[in-house]
């Protein structure tokens, strides 16, 4: 007969005794084993290889890492990298705020709309959406096409291959992702204490930004981070969205190993990317437990 | 309720003995069962009563199978089950929060002991048809439990427990979730499950009048220790300590130190065998008297309950009838008297 | 008064337009599959379904889009048996290093893709299993497995183990009030899980793109080539197809639940 649960780590912090744990599911434990085997293998072990071979290809020792620091062009890409997920944080923040401020206060009809309207893009397709970018986008798209039916341009505007066309894309997949977990903190958010700070003689936009917004700020910041960490890593809207000149680093991995096959290089640049990525997350796992923002959205 | 009795004779079991043995359950520091030893007749409604976090849950848990005691052994119907898993205990168990199984109709919650069992199919159905009958939801067995009232799912739970006749049947606190007038009710039906089933009954409640209501004997835990053991009668009548006195029902309480009497004892008025008279009017001989001055009446509607202020400070509680021989208002001077008979001298255990 | 009404205004102005941002482009595909010009203009000039002819007549799209559905159901299988394992562990079991655990199973999705492509591609090249359903399967569990175990622990942690416990006084063993119990109450959440995993499969473009080949292609690939270098209209056809397909795999799973509600809630 198996011990009892009464002296697993914790239990003692747990008074409630609905939450005993009854003995069947002791030994559980065992059951993250084959995950865990599987992960080492085909996630953790390559990337590991890569890591390895960040230092050894072509040559042992620093040589890649020397020439990526070493290389205006290289840090560019990496400027670019951090210009253009700044930016797509900022635009989506300046969209994402109101809109989850505005499903708070929304009827439950009008809230739901919305929600689908957040939904929609996250259930589709990455490609497909990007295809329509680049079809509507494009000199003959119904976005240029509008511009000029109301005079605003005389001759079609370049929206793609650039960096508009690199935010419009990003920001667009992005966009759910803050949005989601904004509006569950502001949903958390006690309303009558902007009414208590309008009643106590505050004007209801001091109130907003004194009391409301304020409270909002960890799951705010939170989200931007999130934004940002995932737009640094993006490839295939920046391949198929940007030009040249706005070259993230996920292209640059990709252009390193497909056209002149450095290995190596590919392989340092990845690790520079994931190093970024790690003390980000870092950073966020200090403000909000990431595995639940992760689940937010249902 | 169903009225045929027939019905549940059917589904009656045999009452067994429990043997609580010297059980002892440590948390970290923390002692929820503290060397407890009982011994629960065949076909006895026992309760046990506490306040919140008094072991009451722990030592069930333990009954039933749930929780392994650091010590001790439980024996039921003179078989050692220390060792046996709780499915293989027999137990009917029935829960505060129903535990109905959400994904299954009522009538396959019933039906679900009885199948891990390899009943027949022909007696699975008359089976459940009978529990589902002696609950009377018999017409709601296709529902499923989320449809049903909290009063009807803590009915379906008591069927499911009972279907397959288990040795015993424990309770914690199953209406603790129900309001008044419902848990009453309900009380009622389960006194009356008792009567017909004769299987012994362990019952979990905090509530006092609960616990005086329904049982044949009621067993007092405190700190996870037992305070006091025996029927609500002799509990009520004659508490052995100070805290049993002031945990079942309410008590007038005189401390050795006002009284003269010596430390370490106190002595214990009910309020019902305090009477009131005019001051100065002449008291029943023998009466020990206490002068004060009526602070607050409160109609009860089957009665009046009557604070007199003492002159010390301290105040004391009357239960009297609407239209007795005096009217109490607010500022009477009254004397407060009792016959020495009613006065119990107990064991103060509060202090510490 | 004024200025918070203009505030109002101004703040449904900019929820609109977003919301339109949001939602236009996956509309916009849909008329713009139906164009008989080359160049997909819009409006369409003339209705025509030959880039849904060219899609049916296209071997390599077929072939790619039946590799997509069979890396996707195992996918899915492969998923849903590790990760609702190692949620069960993970809220109930005991084992060490268990923040260090969390971590890795969370890992895949916070990690780039294109790192991840780049390092399974490296290591599968020296193993041969670059243009293989097995390659693919296995990159593909390791990017879907974290949202069946987000689903599935999910699941579990708001799941009453009292249950179990009257399972059990009930007589059913530890297997059985697994299996009839614990089981299928957490069902919703594992079929949850299935689909994100399927998706995610699905419609992965970076790993696969690496991996793919001559030999062996899938559905995003075929429409990233079709996108990269030179439009080809066929992906406006396919698109059109996937969201549809995908719109009505979640509507229907958001129906099942708004229908279970209603009927629980007419009941009641
Ligand atoms: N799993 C546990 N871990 C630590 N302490 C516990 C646990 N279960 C119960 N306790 C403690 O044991 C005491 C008795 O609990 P319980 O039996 O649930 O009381 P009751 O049912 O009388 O309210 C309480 O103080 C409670 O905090
Ligand atoms: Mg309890």
């Amino acid at each position: 007969m198996p011990q009892e649960a009464g002296d697993a780590p914790g239990a003692g912090s747990s008074p409630a005794p609905a939450r005993r744990r009854p003995r069947i599911l002791d030994g559980w434990g065992l059951l993250v084993l084959p995950l865990v085997a599987f992960l080492l293998v085909v996630f953790v072990a390559p990337l590991v290889s890569i890591l390895a071979r960040s230092f050894t290809d072509p040559t042992t020792g620093l040589d890649n890492y020397r020439d990526f620091f070493g290389s205006p062009v290289y840090l560019d890409v990496l400027g670019n990298t951090f210009r253009i997920s700044g930016l797509v944080t900022l635009v989506t923040l300046l969209l994402g705020f109101p809109y989850a401020y505005l499903m708070t206060l929304a009827p439950p009809l009008w809230r739901n709309l919305m929600l689908v309207a957040v939904l929609i893009p996250f259930w589709t397709s990455l490609l497909v959406r990007t295809f329509a970018w680049v079809l509507m986008l494009g000199d003959t798209g119904v976005v240029n096409q509008f511009l000029m039916s109301i005079g605003l341009i005389d001759e079609p505007t370049q929206l793609i291959r650039n960096q508009t066309g690199v935010l419009v894309g990003m920001v667009q997949v992005m966009l759910p992702y803050a949005v989601l977990p904004m509006f569950a903190t502001m949903r958390q958010i006690d309303r009558r204490l902007v009414q208590a700070a309008e009643g106590l003689g505050a004007r209801p936009i001091s109130a907003f930004w004194r009391v409301y917004a304020p409270l909002t700020l960890p799951g705010v910041a939170a989200s931007c981070l999130l934004v940002f960490i995932s737009s640094i890593g993006f490839y295939v809207t920046p391949a198929l969205l940007g030009g040249p000149k706005d070259m993230m680093i996920g292209e640059l991995i990709v252009q390193q190993l497909s056209a002149v096959l450095r290995w190596g290089f590919a392989s340092a640049l990845a690790v520079v990317l994931l190093l970024v990525t790690a003390a980000l997350l870092l950073l966020v796992s200090r403000i909000v437990n990431i595995g639940k923002f992760m689940g937010g959205e249902r | 309720m169903s009225q045929n009795p027939s019905t549940t004779s059917t589904l009656a079991g045999t009452g067994v003995s429990i043997d609580i043995r010297n059980v002892v359950k440590t948390y970290k520091t923390m002692t929820a069962v503290d060397d407890v030893s009982l011994t629960i007749e065949p076909g006895e409604f026992l309760t046990l009563l506490g306040s919140s976090g008094s072991g009451k849950s722990t030592l069930l848990n333990i009954i039933a199978g749930f929780i392994d005691a650091d010590s001790g052994s439980i024996e039921v119907g003179g078989k050692d089950l220390t060792k046996v898993p709780p499915y293989r205990r027999d137990l009917g168990m029935v829960f505060q929060h129903y535990a109905l199984f959400p994904h299954m109709s009522v009538w396959d919650n019933v039906a679900f002991p009885l199948k891990r069992r390899g009943v027949a199919k022909a007696q699975v159905a008359e089976r459940v048809q009978r529990a589902l009958d002696v609950v009377e939801l018999g017409h709601l067995g296709k529902r499923r439990p989320a449809q049903l009232s909290g009063g009807q799912q803590q009915r379906v739970a008591l069927a499911r427990a009972i279907v397959f006749q288990p040795q015993a049947l424990l309770m914690d606190e199953p209406l603790g979730a129900l309001d008044k007038r419902l848990r009453e009710q309900l009380q009622l039906e389960i006194k009356r499950l008792h009567r017909e089933l004769g299987t012994t009954f362990v019952f979990v409640t905090h509530d006092q009048e609960e616990a005086l209501a329904m049982s044949d004997r009621i067993a007092v835990m405190r700190d996870g220790a037992l305070v006091q053991v025996g029927t609500p009668v002799e509990l009520y009548e004659r508490p052995a300590s100070r805290y049993t006195a002031e945990f079942l029902g309410e008590s007038n309480i005189f401390t050795g130190r006002t009284h003269g009497v010596d430390d370490g004892s106190a002595l214990v008025v009910r309020p019902e065998h305090v009477r009131l008279s005019a001051a100065g009017a002449e008291l029943p001989s023998g009466h020990n008297a206490l002068d004060g001055v009526v602070r607050e009446v409160v109609y009860l509607g089957s009665g009046l309950r009557v604070e007199v202020a003492l002159p010390d400070g301290r105040h004391l509680i009357t239960r009297s009838e609407v239209r007795g021989a005096l009217t109490p208002s607010p500022g009477l001077p009254v004397a407060a008297h009792w016959h020495p008979e009613h006065a119990l001298v107990v064991r103060d255990d509060t202090a510490a | 008064m004024n200025t918070k009404l203009l505030c109002r205004g101004a703040l449904v102005l900019l929820a609109v337009l977003t919301a339109l941002y949001l939602v236009a482009p996956v509309f916009f595909v849909i008329p713009t599959s139906f164009n008989d010009s080359s160049f997909l203009e819009f409006p369409p000039k003339a209705f025509s379904t030959r880039w849904y002819e060219a899609y049916f007549q296209d071997p390599a799209w077929i072939n790619a889009t039946l590799n997509s559905l069979q890396i996707g159901v195992w996918v899915t299988i492969l998923s849903v048996v590790l990760g609702t394992a190692a949620a069960l562990a993970m809220v109930r079991g005991r084992y060490p290093v268990k923040a260090l655990v969390s971590g890795l199973v969370l890992a895949p999705v916070l990690v780039p893709y294109v790192i991840i492509a780049l390092a399974v591609y490296a290591v599968f090249l020296e193993m041969g299993l670059t243009q293989s359903v097995l390659g693919f399967v296995l990159v593909h569990t390791a990017l879907a497995v974290p949202f069946v175990v987000i689903n599935v622990s999910a699941a579990l942690v708001s799941f009453d183990e009292r249950l179990e416990m009257a399972a059990m006084s009930l007589g059913a063993n530890r297997v059985t009030t697994f299996l009839k119990v614990t089981l299928p109450c957490i069902a919703p959440s594992v079929a949850a899980g299935a689909l994100f995993a399927f998706i995610t499969s699905f419609d992965e473009v970076v790993t696969s793109v690496f991996l793919a080949g001559p030999d062996l292609s899938t559905l995003p690939v075929q429409m990233w080539s079709g996108v990269r270098v030179q439009i080809d209209p066929t992906v406006a056809a396919v698109s059109t197809m996937l969201l549809l397909v995908t719109l009505a795999l979640f509507a229907s799973a958001g129906l099942v639940r708004l229908f279970r509600a209603r009927r629980l809630a007419e009941a009641a």
